[in-house]
Formats: C-alpha cells, sequence, structure tokens
C-alpha cells in the first residue's frame, strides 16, 4: 500500500475508530514511533471518541458486575513493563506490531512434524539444566508435545504438563545468538499479552524449563534480545510454536 | 475487607460535568486503576462502577446482542484487570482506555464471526433509534448526552455517518466508504475531520 505513505497521518481517525485492517494499523503503529504530531493527536482523539459512548451507554444487567469480580479474583495483574533503558517505551509500542509478525509465523509453522519424543529424551542428557526437572516434565503422565519448525531450518518441540504447570522447549539447530544477545522465550496468551518464560541455554541441541506455569498460554515464541533480556519482546521471533488447547 | 471499602468510598465521585470525566473524576479512575494493579479487587469493583454502562453500553451497540455484549464486556474488564499495570498516561486517560480496549473486543468479534448477511441485518438496525435503558443514577450524573448529541450534530453529514457507522458500527473505512458512496481517501479526511471537530466543540482535551 505505498501509496498511501504520504498521507499517512491522515489515518489516525480511521485508526482511533478501530476501523483499519490489521496491517494498515500495524504500520500506522510504527508510524507513530516516528511522529510526535499523531501521537498527540491521537491522544485527543482517544477522548473526543471516548465520549461518544456517552450517548449508547446503557446499564448492563446485574449478574455482570458479579460474573466480572469473579473472573478477576483468579487472575493476576500483569507486572508492570519496568523500563530497562530509555528505549523502552519505543518496544512497548511496538508490541502489537510484533505480534502481528508473531500470527504470520505461527501461520507457517509446522505443527505436528513427525518429531518424536524418544528423540527428546535423548537431547535431555546433554542440558545444562537439571535432567531431573526436565524429565518430569517430559515423563509426566499428562505431558503432550507439540513440535514445529523455522524456515531457517531450526526445529522445536514443547512440552507441557497442565498437571505440573510446568512447559519445556526443546530446540534443535538454532543458530547460536550473536555476540551480546541472547534467545528469549515468551509465553503469549490467547489475548496477545506477552510474558518472558526465560532464556534458552546455546548449543546446537538446547533445551530448558521454562520460567511460570504455561496456564492458558495459547503460544511460545523466542525472539532475539539484548543480553540480560527484554521486559518485552523487540525483535520479530525466530520461532513461534501453538501450543495445545488446554481442557 | 471492610478496610478497602472504606477506602475505595473514600474516593472523590464521579463529575457531573465531564463527557470524559475531567480533572477529579479523571484522577479518581487513574487511582483505582493504580490499585487494581496492586491486586485490588475492591478497587476494581469501584472501576467497574463508574465505567460499566459505557463499556456496556458501547459494547452492545457493536454487537446488538446481549448475550454476546455480556461476554465481551467481561473479556474487556478481565484485559482492563490484567493490563492495569501497563496502563500508559502518556497516550491518555483511563476511561478512554478503558473504552478503546472494549471497542477493539467488540469489533474484532463482529469482523470474525459475522456473514454478510448478519451485516446487512445490522446496517438496517443502525439506522433505527437507539433504546436508551434506564441507567443507574450515579452513572448517568457523570453522562452529557444531550452535549455529545449536539456535538454530533454539528458535524457534517458525511462526518457524522462516517463516526457512527465506524464506532457504533465496527465497519472498517472501507466498508464506511462502500456504504456512504465516499472514495477511499476521502472518507480517511472525513474520519480525522469529524474527530477534530468533535474533540474542539466538546473541548476535551485528554
Amino acid at each position: 500500500m505505498t501509496e498511501e505513505a504520504p498521507d499517512i497521518h491522515a489515518l489516525a481517525g480511521a485508526y482511533t475508530l478501530d476501523a483499519l485492517e490489521p496491517e494498515q494499523a500495524a504500520a500506522f503503529e510504527r508510524h507513530l514511533e516516528s511522529c510526535d504530531p499523531c501521537r498527540e493527536e491521537l491522544r485527543s482523539f482517544g477522548a473526543a471518541v471516548a465520549a461518544m459512548a456517552d450517548d449508547v451507554a446503557v446499564e448492563p444487567p446485574e449478574r455482570l458486575r458479579a460474573s466480572v469480580l469473579s473472573a478477576i479474583s483468579s487472575v493476576r495483574p500483569l507486572p508492570p513493563v519496568v523500563p530497562v533503558d530509555e528505549l523502552a517505551g519505543r518496544r512497548t509500542r511496538r508490541t502489537s506490531a510484533w505480534l502481528m509478525v508473531a500470527a504470520a509465523v505461527l501461520g507457517v509453522a509446522m505443527i505436528g512434524a513427525a518429531w518424536r519424543s524418544v528423540t527428546l529424551q535423548d537431547q535431555v542428557t546433554q542440558l545444562t539444566a537439571s535432567a531431573a526437572d526436565l524429565n518430569a516434565v517430559l515423563t509426566a503422565p499428562d505431558a503432550v508435545t507439540v513440535t514445529g519448525s523455522a524456515d531457517t531450518g531450526a526445529r522445536a518441540a514443547v512440552v507441557v504438563s497442565q498437571a505440573r504447570g510446568e512447559a519445556v522447549l526443546v530446540t534443535e539447530g538454532l543458530a547460536p545468538a550473536p555476540a551480546g544477545q541472547t534467545y528469549q522465550v515468551w509465553y503469549i496468551t490467547p489475548g496477545g499479552t506477552m510474558a518472558s518464560a526465560g532464556f534458552l541455554s546455546q548449543g546446537e541441541h538446547a533445551a530448558a524449563l521454562l520460567n511460570g506455569d504455561p496456564g492458558t498460554a495459547a503460544a511460545i515464541g523466542v525472539t532475539l534480545e539484548p543480553e540480560g533480556g527484554s521486559a518485552q519482546p523487540t525483535t520479530t521471533p525466530v520461532l513461534a510454536l501453538e501450543l495445545p488447547a488446554t481442557t | 475487607m471492610e478496610r478497602a471499602r472504606l477506602t475505595a468510598m473514600d474516593a472523590s465521585p464521579a463529575s457531573p460535568t465531564g463527557i470524559t470525566p475531567g480533572g477529579e473524576a479523571a484522577a479518581a479512575l487513574a487511582a483505582l486503576l493504580a490499585r487494581s494493579s496492586r491486586g485490588d479487587q475492591q478497587a476494581f469493583a469501584d472501576l467497574y462502577d463508574r465505567t460499566r454502562a459505557r463499556v456496556y453500553g458501547l459494547v452492545k451497540r457493536v454487537l446488538r446482542d446481549p448475550a454476546q455484549a455480556e461476554e465481551v464486556a467481561q473479556e474487556a474488564y478481565l484485559d482492563v484487570w490484567r493490563q492495569s499495570a501497563r496502563f500508559d498516561p502518556s497516550r491518555g486517560g483511563v476511561l478512554a482506555w478503558i473504552l478503546t480496549i472494549a471497542h477493539r473486543r467488540a469489533v474484532d468479534r463482529v469482523r470474525s464471526a459475522e456473514s454478510s448477511r448478519e451485516r446487512d441485518t445490522r446496517f438496517a438496525a443502525l439506522a433505527e433509534v437507539p433504546e436508551y435503558d434506564v441507567v443507574d443514577e450515579a452513572v448517568m450524573s457523570s453522562l452529557d448526552t444531550a452535549r455529545v448529541r449536539k456535538a454530533l450534530a454539528s458535524l457534517t453529514d458525511v462526518q457524522r455517518e462516517a463516526l457512527t457507522l465506524a464506532y457504533y458500527g465496527g465497519y472498517t473505512y472501507k466498508e464506511v466508504a462502500e456504504l456512504l458512496g465516499v472514495p477511499l481517501g476521502a472518507i480517511k479526511t472525513r474520519m480525522r475531520d469529524g474527530i477534530i471537530r468533535l474533540r474542539d466543540t466538546l473541548g476535551v482535551e485528554e
């Protein structure tokens, strides 16, 4: 849509109204990073459009209050995004564009490619992390394995045990991370929220017991991040895998 | 629990003047959201009460179906709760943020789920005069529907229709252009100009 480039500023209105198609919305969000006037405009537009909600306000059924409050009582609010440097703000804004990419990668990931769990067991012996912990997940009675490959040729498998609330990510053929960078793993919720799930060790074969409960995560993604990791992904994922639906 | 409730009651009441609550009311929403981000469910209940009619009303306007509206409103509030620590005040007020989350969810639902026949029905329904259910008095006092309606009436016909089709109807700008018989490039401009006029008439800044 190169013909739109000159008047991309004009998209602030349609963007505020959620009237852009996903690709355009992503393009506009990228534009926002470098356009102060558009950001300023969007701020005031949000309030103006929000006023339109006053005109359609309707009292919801009483039971909605109870179900909302019951729903939140079992969910912990996400931690704040902690700025790691002055670029943190930019990173946060980039998140939705990143999601679009993640979705695209998810679409092409070959889910269920033949890669037997026997291979996974073999690889466990090469791990730097505690083999016992990993084995506990890999051999859990309810363990479910999902495998996929990236177009770089790298392959990955995730083993999830909902009963244990743990997941293991095994990769094969992932290029070594460039100097000063590290592979960071992310849980992606159905709502598109990303939470760090730890780091991958280096090597032709690598495995990691992921941090945190896979819970209702819909997918995991792997990105290259500056050493020490990021609060939110800052690069395009090198690998993304859809997780089995929880039952 | 009792203590938390008392604290919540100390929060300033919703401002009777603002459409988009300015000053005290906006600050109260921000304070409630901040407490929610630390896990304070009572603060979130209060936040819900101050925003529920707008959120549910907007979602219901887009989706039409009350059952779906309830579902989507609940998802939106759960999202607000989860994202509460990530609200960025430099990008706008709390109410606008909550409504953005709710509106996106409603629009996503309507775009992914519906057949073209349902769309036609929805368009026909848009032309009807909306029902105005009885809204809780406390909530009502913070609404200023007459002022919004007057502001909307000050727009040109195309501007107003473009805004209402997109915001209340959940149509993309391409669909709006098609429905109104206006060229694509022009519809983007109409939407932007319409919001600018709405903003300036209402005198909202944040």
